[in-house]
C-alpha cells in the first residue's frame, strides 16, 4: 500500500499527546504537512463500488496527486450503467468531511452532558474495551455484551454477529433487521425454498428486471420507492421497464416519481397493506385467475390440513392409516379417488399425480379416528374469503374500482411480479405482508420465469484465480448471509464457542423466533433488560453504525438506558447524536472510498477499493479482530481459540496479508487496483446463463426426481420425505413457533405463528383516535440513506430540513401552507421529557399523499454537535423516530415494532433556533482534502 | 453550423437531482448558487388521478440569445467554433443585464468572483478528439438527459427527439428560440411550462 506520508513521520504524529477537544468542524486537525510520496501531477483512475447505500454502483474515482477529485459511474456496469445518485456523487465530500473522526478518542466528562474528547492511541482504546469485557465476564458472565450494527454508511453486518458468537454470549441487533428486509427475506424463503431470493428491488434483488430482454409485463411496486431508495439502480431499472412497455402499479401513500409514471396508483393508508393483499388474493383465487396447472403441480395447496391443530398445521402422513414409513404430507388424488402420501415428482411419476387443490376429504388415522380435512388451498381460500374489494377499499382508503383494475391488470399478465419494500417491515404485520406479497407472485406462477422478479441469477466463474482466503470468515460471507454464521461449525478442533444456552438466552428470541434468521435479538426486550436487569444486565455495548437516535423507534427512551452500561464504544466515520449521548470511546472508521472488500456484481468481479486511507481510520472488521486478539492475549479461552487456533480474524496487524486475499494470483495489490473491477464474462453471456424453470425442473442425480423447491427451507424439520413444493400455505412457520429453527429445541412462543396471512388494524388507528387524528408514515428520499449524509453541504442545500407532506384539506383545517414550519407530536411526547415539545419540519401541502396521512422522513441535525451548541437538539428537533412506537403490539414471528402507521397531530409553528437552513450555513462542512496516511493499520 | 444543447426526456426524469450535484461538483459552483435546477411541476388533477413531472432548467442555448444581445462588453458570447453560448469571465463587469434579459432565470451570480456564470455544457471538457457528455448527462439516473448537436441527425439529442416526435416541448419562446427541448408524453402529464 502506497502512502503519501512516510512511515516515520506518521508514527511521530500518532505519538502526539491528546488534548481535550470538541468534535465539530472547528476540531483541530493536527496532521501536519510532510513530504509527499507521489509524483507531481500524477492522475490515476481507480475502479470501485459505491457504498452510499446497500446497492453498490460501479464507480471510477479520479485520483490526482493522491487525492480523490472526481467520481463517475462505469457505463459498462449492467446495473447502474454509469449512473450515480446524489449519495454516490457526494462520496468525495463524505471522505474529506472536516468532521471525520480522525483518531481513537476517549470522552472527558459525562455522557449526554459534555461533548469533550481526548485523543488516545488505538492500543489504549482496544485495551480498554478488552479489559472491560474481561471484567464483565468475570463478574456477571459473557452475556453482558451488546454488539450492534446498522445499515447506513458502509457497514459490515456480519462482524458484530461473529464477534458475539466467538465471544460466546450476549446480544446483537440492527435497527433494521426485524424492521427491514429480514421479515420478508425469512418468510419468503420458507415459501419458495431459499433460492432465488426475496423479490425486493430496493435491496438489490429482483435482478431479472434489469435483463435487457425486458420481459416483465406487469410489475407491482408495493411499499417501495425505486426512484427514492436507489435512483441509479432500481430507479433507473423502472424507467427502462416503463419505456419497454411494462405496466406498473404503485401501492404507496405517496405520489412518488414512480407513482407519477404508474398505470395505476393506489394511495394506501399506512399499516393496512395486508388488508389490500388479502383482497387481491381473494379476488384472484375466487375468480380462478391463478395459474392452476402450476399450483397443482408445484404448490402445497393440495396438502391436507389437520383440523385438530389450533393453528392449522398440515396433517402428517405418519398419523394416517396405511401410510408407509417416512413422514410426509398427504393429499387427495382425484384419479385414485383416495388420500395419498405426497412424493417428489419426476418425469416418470408426474402423470400419476392428480391432486385436488380445493375441497375437504375424509382421512382415517392409525387409531381409527376419522377426520374431515380441507386442502391447504381450501383453507387459504376460506381464510381470505371475507376480503372483498369493497371491504379492502374501506379499510385502506383506496377507490374500489382502482383496486379491481389493478388486480385484473396484474392477473391478466403472463409475466411480472410484486416487489415489496421496507414499508411493511416498519409495522407489526411485517411477516404477514411478506407472506401475502410472496403468495401473489407464486399463485400466478411468477417464479423462475423470464420477466419475473423471483428468478435466480447465474453465478459466473471468476476470470482470475484467486488466493484461498487465509481468514475464511472474512471472505466467505456476503451481507445477506447472516444466517450462515455458525461459528462452532467453523471450528477446526471442535471447540464450542457458542453454547445452546447462550443462544437460547438471546433477548426476545424464544418469543420471536424469526429473529434467528439474522441472529438478532428483540430490541424492546433488550431495552427492558437494560432498564430492569431482567433476565440479565447488558453491560458493555460496542456499536458500529451511525445514529441510533435517528433509527431506533421511540429513541428518546434510550437516553436513560445508556446510563446503565459500564462501557459504550462507538465506531463510525464521524460523530453523531449517539456519540454525544452514549459513547465513552470512539473509533475512527473508514468511509467506502477507504475500504477494501470483495464484490461480485452481475458480470463483474473484483473489490471495493481503498482508493486512499486517511488519518488513523480502520475498516471496522479489523477493529473487531483486534479487540478479539487483545482478549486472546489477556487469556480469554474463546478468543484464544478464535485467533490462535482457528485463525478466524484479521487484525490491524494483518491488513497487508488481507489485501493479498483480494488480489488475483500473480499480481501485486497495485496491479489489482489498476484492473479492478474486471469482467468475469460479457454481459450477454451473463443473461444467457439464466436458467429460469430449469432451476426446479433439473433432475436430481441421485433419485431422478425434479430438483423442485429446496425442502431445507420449505419443509418443517419433522418431514422426512419431501415433495419439494412451494410452501404457500406456510406450515413451516407454525412448526418453528413451537420448536424453533436451531439444532436444539427452543420452548414454544406464547402464541402460534399462523400459516396464512391475516389483517390486524394498527394499534393506534385513525378510525378511533381523536386526539392524534393524522397517520404518520415515513419513506425514503434520494439524497440520504438511513441516518447518513445530513452533514453534506450539497445535500442539505437541496433538502435542508425534513418535509412534512400533508393533504390540502388537513392543511387548510390547520391553517398550514407550503413552506410553513410545523410541529408534529405523537403520544410519545406525553411520555418523555426530552421530546415533550414535539418535533419540527417544513410543510409541503400536496394532493399527492393519501388524504388523512402525513409523511416525514427520518432526520437529525449534525450542526448541533458543533462547538457551543446544545448537542441533544441534534436528535430531538426534527427526528420523526422520537415519535414512533417501540411498545407492543409486536409482530409475533419477528418482534417488529411500529415505525410507520401511528397517530400524530400537526400544528403550525416557527422554525426552531439553531437549525442550519440557508445554503451558506453548510459551508463549514465543505471537504477539506488530506493525504493518504495508510490508515490506522499497524 | 452546429446547435449544441441539452435535451431532457421528462418521461424518464425521476427527480433525483443527481444532475444538480454533478454540475456543482464539476464546476465548483458555490453553495446557494446553481447552474442547473430541477423544478417539480404538479402534482395536479383530481385526487387520486394526479399528474406531475420534474423539469430540470438550465441554459437553453437560445438561437437568438438575449444575453449575448444585451451584454455591453462581449462577455456573453457565442463560441466561434461550436456556437455554444458562453461567458468570458475576464470580460464580465458584473452589470447583470444578461441576468435580467434571460427569460429563464438560469444565469448565476458568482458572489465571490462578482461575475455572471451559467451552464457551459461542460464544453471546457471537450478536446480536439471530440465532444464529451457533461457530467449531468453521464450520471443522470433516469438516462433522461442528452447533449449533442441538433443539426446532426445522428446525435443523441436528435435521436431522442426523433423517437418521440409527438411529445416535444420547449420553454416559452419570446423570439429567442431556445434550442433545448423537453420530451413529455401526454399519457403521463400535460405540458405546462411553455406558451
Amino acid at each position: 500500500m502506497n502512502t503519501d506520508l512516510t512511515r516515520r513521520s506518521f508514527m511521530k504524529l500518532t505519538a502526539a499527546a491528546g488534548v481535550a477537544t470538541a468534535l465539530g468542524a472547528t476540531a483541530v486537525n493536527n496532521l501536519v504537512e510532510t513530504e509527499k510520496a507521489y509524483a507531481e501531477d500524477e492522475v490515476k483512475q481507480l475502479g470501485s463500488f459505491c457504498k452510499g447505500c446497500i446497492l453498490g454502483c460501479q464507480v471510477i474515482a479520479t485520483v490526482r496527486n493522491g487525492r480523490v477529485v472526481r467520481l463517475e459511474g462505469n457505463q459498462d456496469n449492467p446495473y447502474n450503467r454509469g449512473r450515480l445518485c446524489p449519495k454516490g456523487l457526494c462520496g468525495v465530500n463524505a471522505l474529506y468531511h472536516p468532521n471525520r473522526t480522525k483518531y481513537p478518542m476517549r470522552r472527558v466528562g459525562e455522557r449526554g452532558v459534555d461533548n469533550k474528547w481526548e485523543r488516545i492511541s488505538w492500543e489504549e482504546g482496544i485495551t480498554q474495551v478488552a479489559e472491560a469485557l474481561i471484567e464483565m465476564r468475570d463478574k456477571t458472565g459473557r452475556n453482558g455484551l451488546l454488539a450492534t450494527s446498522g445499515g447506513g454508511g458502509n457497514p459490515q453486518f456480519n462482524d458484530p454477529l461473529a464477534f458475539r458468537s466467538y465471544w460466546g454470549g450476549g446480544n446483537c441487533f440492527e435497527p433494521g433487521a426485524a424492521q427491514c428486509a429480514m421479515p420478508r427475506d425469512w418468510i419468503m424463503s420458507m415459501m419458495f425454498g431459499g433460492r432465488p431470493t426475496f423479490p425486493s428491488i430496493a435491496d438489490g434483488q429482483a435482478r431479472e428486471l434489469y435483463n435487457p430482454a425486458y420481459n416483465c409485463e406487469c410489475y407491482v411496486i408495493w411499499g417501495t420507492g425505486p426512484a427514492q431508495s436507489g435512483p441509479a439502480q432500481p430507479g433507473r431499472c423502472c424507467v427502462e421497464l416503463r419505456e419497454h412497455g411494462t405496466k406498473t402499479i404503485v401501492v404507496d401513500p405517496r405520489f412518488t416519481a414512480d407513482s407519477a409514471r404508474a398505470d395505476i396508483w393506489l394511495p394506501i393508508r399506512p399499516g393496512t397493506d395486508v388488508a389490500m393483499m388479502l383482497a387481491w388474493l381473494n379476488h384472484i383465487l375466487s375468480n380462478d385467475l391463478y395459474n392452476k396447472e402450476f399450483m397443482e403441480k408445484w404448490s402445497n395447496f393440495p396438502h391436507l390440513v389437520d383440523p385438530r391443530d389450533p393453528a392449522g398445521a398440515l396433517l402428517r402422513s405418519s398419523e394416517v392409516k396405511g401410510m408407509a414409513d417416512g413422514t410426509s404430507y398427504v393429499y387427495f388424488d382425484t384419479a385414485k379417488n383416495a388420500v395419498c402420501k405426497t412424493f417428489a415428482l419426476s418425469p416418470e411419476n408426474e402423470g400419476e399425480y392428480q391432486p385436488s387443490l380445493w375441497g375437504e376429504y375424509e382421512v382415517e388415522l392409525n387409531d381409527g379416528t376419522k377426520l374431515t380435512c380441507k386442502t391447504a388451498g381450501q383453507a387459504y381460500k376460506d381464510s381470505v374469503a371475507e376480503w372483498t374489494i369493497e371491504k379492502a377499499a374501506e379499510i385502506c382508503w383506496v377507490n374500489a374500482d382502482d383496486i379491481k383494475k389493478a388486480i385484473e391488470m396484474y392477473a391478466s399478465a403472463n409475466s411480472g411480479g410484486v416487489s415489496l419494500g421496507v414499508a411493511t417491515d416498519h409495522h407489526p404485520q411485517s411477516t404477514q405482508a411478506g407472506e401475502g406479497a410472496c403468495a401473489l407472485n407464486l399463485i400466478m406462477g411468477f417464479i423462475e420465469k423470464p420477466g419475473c422478479p423471483i428468478s435466480t441469477m447465474p453465478k459466473m466463474p471468476s476470470k482470475y484465480e484467486m488466493q484461498a482466503p487465509v481468514r475464511e470468515f472474512f471472505s466467505a460471507l456476503g451481507p445477506n448471509m447472516r444466517q450462515q454464521l455458525q461459528v462452532n461449525e467453523r471450528s477446526t478442533n471442535g471447540y464450542i464457542y457458542e453454547t445452546d444456552e447462550s443462544v437460547a438466552e438471546w433477548l426476545g428470541y424464544t418469543e420471536h423466533k424469526g429473529l434467528g434468521y439474522w441472529r438478532q435479538s428483540h430490541i424492546p426486550t433488550v431495552h427492558n433488560a437494560v432498564m430492569t436487569g431482567e433476565p440479565y444486565q447488558p453491560r458493555v455495548w460496542i456499536e458500529r453504525s451511525g445514529n441510533k437516535m435517528t433509527n431506533l423507534a421511540d429513541s428518546s427512551s434510550w437516553v436513560d438506558a445508556f446510563k446503565k452500561f459500564d462501557l459504550i464504544v462507538h465506531s463510525y466515520m464521524y460523530p453523531t447524536s449517539f456519540t454525544f449521548e452514549a459513547a465513552d470511546i470512539i473509533f475512527p472508521i473508514t468511509e467506502w472510498l477507504e475500504s477494501a472488500y470483495s464484490a461480485t456484481v452481475c458480470n463483474y468481479g473484483g473489490f471495493h477499493s481503498n482508493v486512499t486511507l486517511l488519518f488513523e481510520h480502520c475498516d471496522d472488521r479489523f477493529t473487531w479482530g483486534t479487540i478479539m486478539q487483545k482478549l486472546a492475549d489477556l487469556g480469554d479461552p474463546n478468543a484464544y481459540n478464535c485467533i490462535y487456533v482457528d485463525n478466524a480474524y484479521h487484525t490491524q496487524s494483518t491488513f497487508q496479508e488481507y489485501l493479498k486475499e483480494l488480489t488475483p494470483v500473480g499480481m501485486t495489490w497495485e496491479e489489482a487496483q489498476a484492473i479492478n473491477p474486471w469482467k468475469n464474462c460479457e454481459e450477454d453471456e451473463f443473461w444467457a446463463a439464466m436458467k429460469y424453470e430449469e432451476n426446479y425442473l433439473a433432475l436430481d442425480e441421485e433419485d431422478g426426481t425434479y430438483t423442485g423447491f429446496n425442502p431445507d427451507f420449505t419443509d418443517a424439520a419433522d418431514i422426512q420425505v419431501s415433495p419439494k413444493k412451494l410452501s404457500i400455505y406456510n406450515d413451516k412457520v407454525v412448526y418453528i413457533g413451537r420448536h424453533g429453527q436451531e439444532k436444539f429445541e427452543l420452548p414454544p412462543a406464547s402464541v402460534d405463528y399462523q400459516p396464512v396471512p391475516y389483517y390486524e388494524e394498527p394499534s393506534e388507528s385513525p378510525l378511533t383516535d381523536t386526539d392524534y387524528p393524522l397517520v404518520l408514515t415515513e419513506g425514503r428520499i434520494p439524497y440520504v440513506q438511513h441516518g447518513t449524509m445530513r452533514n453534506i453541504p450539497y445535500i442539505r442545500e437541496i433538502y435542508p430540513a425534513p418535509e412534512v407532506w400533508i393533504d390540502p384539506d388537513a392543511a387548510a383545517e390547520r391553517g398550514i401552507e407550503t413552506g410553513d414550519w410545523v410541529n408534529v407530536k405523537s403520544r410519545r411526547c406525553e411520555e418523555s421529557e426530552y421530546i415533550k415539545d414535539g418535533i419540527f419540519g417544513v410543510a409541503y401541502v400536496t394532493p399527492g399523499i393519501c388524504h388523512g396521512v402525513v409523511y416525514m422522513e427520518r432526520w437529525w441535525n449534525p450542526e448541533f454537535l458543533e462547538e457551543g451548541q446544545d448537542a441533544r437538539k441534534s436528535w430531538t428537533l426534527c427526528n420523526m423516530n422520537v415519535l414512533s412506537k417501540k411498545a407492543e403490539p409486536w409482530n409475533p414471528e419477528c418482534g417488529t415494532y411500529t415505525l410507520r402507521g401511528f397517530q400524530v397531530e400537526v400544528t403550525k409553528a416557527e422554525r426552531p433556533e439553531g437549525i442550519w437552513y440557508e445554503p451558506e450555513d453548510f459551508a463549514p462542512w465543505l471537504p477539506q482534502p488530506s493525504d493518504n496516511t495508510g490508515g490506522g493499520y499497524r | 453550423m452546429s446547435r449544441y444543447c441539452l435535451v431532457v426526456d421528462l418521461d424518464r426524469c425521476i427527480g433525483c437531482q443527481s444532475c444538480e450535484i454533478a454540475c456543482k461538483n464539476e464546476n465548483q459552483v458555490a453553495l446557494g448558487e446553481r447552474w442547473n435546477k430541477v423544478m417539480k411541476v404538479g402534482p395536479s388533477g383530481e385526487y387520486p388521478y394526479l399528474e406531475q413531472y420534474y423539469l430540470p432548467v438550465m441554459c437553453q442555448q437560445c438561437q437568438d440569445a438575449p444575453c449575448v444581445n444585451v451584454c455591453p462588453t462581449g462577455a456573453s458570447y457565442r463560441d466561434p467554433d461550436t456556437d455554444v453560448v458562453l461567458v468570458d469571465k475576464e470580460k464580465c463587469i458584473g452589470c447583470k443585464y444578461c441576468m435580467m434579459a434571460c427569460p429563464y432565470d438560469v444565469r448565476n451570480w458568482n458572489r465571490e468572483e462578482k461575475v455572471v456564470e451559467k451552464c457551459t455544457l461542460c464544453s471546457q471538457r471537450w478536446t480536439e478528439e471530440g465532444v464529451v457528455d457533461p457530467l449531468c448527462v453521464t450520471v443522470c439516473c433516469g438516462s433522461a438527459r442528452f447533449m449533442g448537436d441538433l443539426d446532426d441527425p445522428n446525435s443523441t439529442v436528435s435521436q431522442a427527439l426523433a423517437a418521440k416526435p409527438d411529445s416535444i416541448h420547449r420553454l416559452t419562446d419570446v423570439g429567442n428560440g431556445p434550442s433545448t427541448a423537453y420530451i413529455l408524453s401526454e399519457k403521463y402529464a400535460t405540458w405546462k411550462s411553455g406558451e
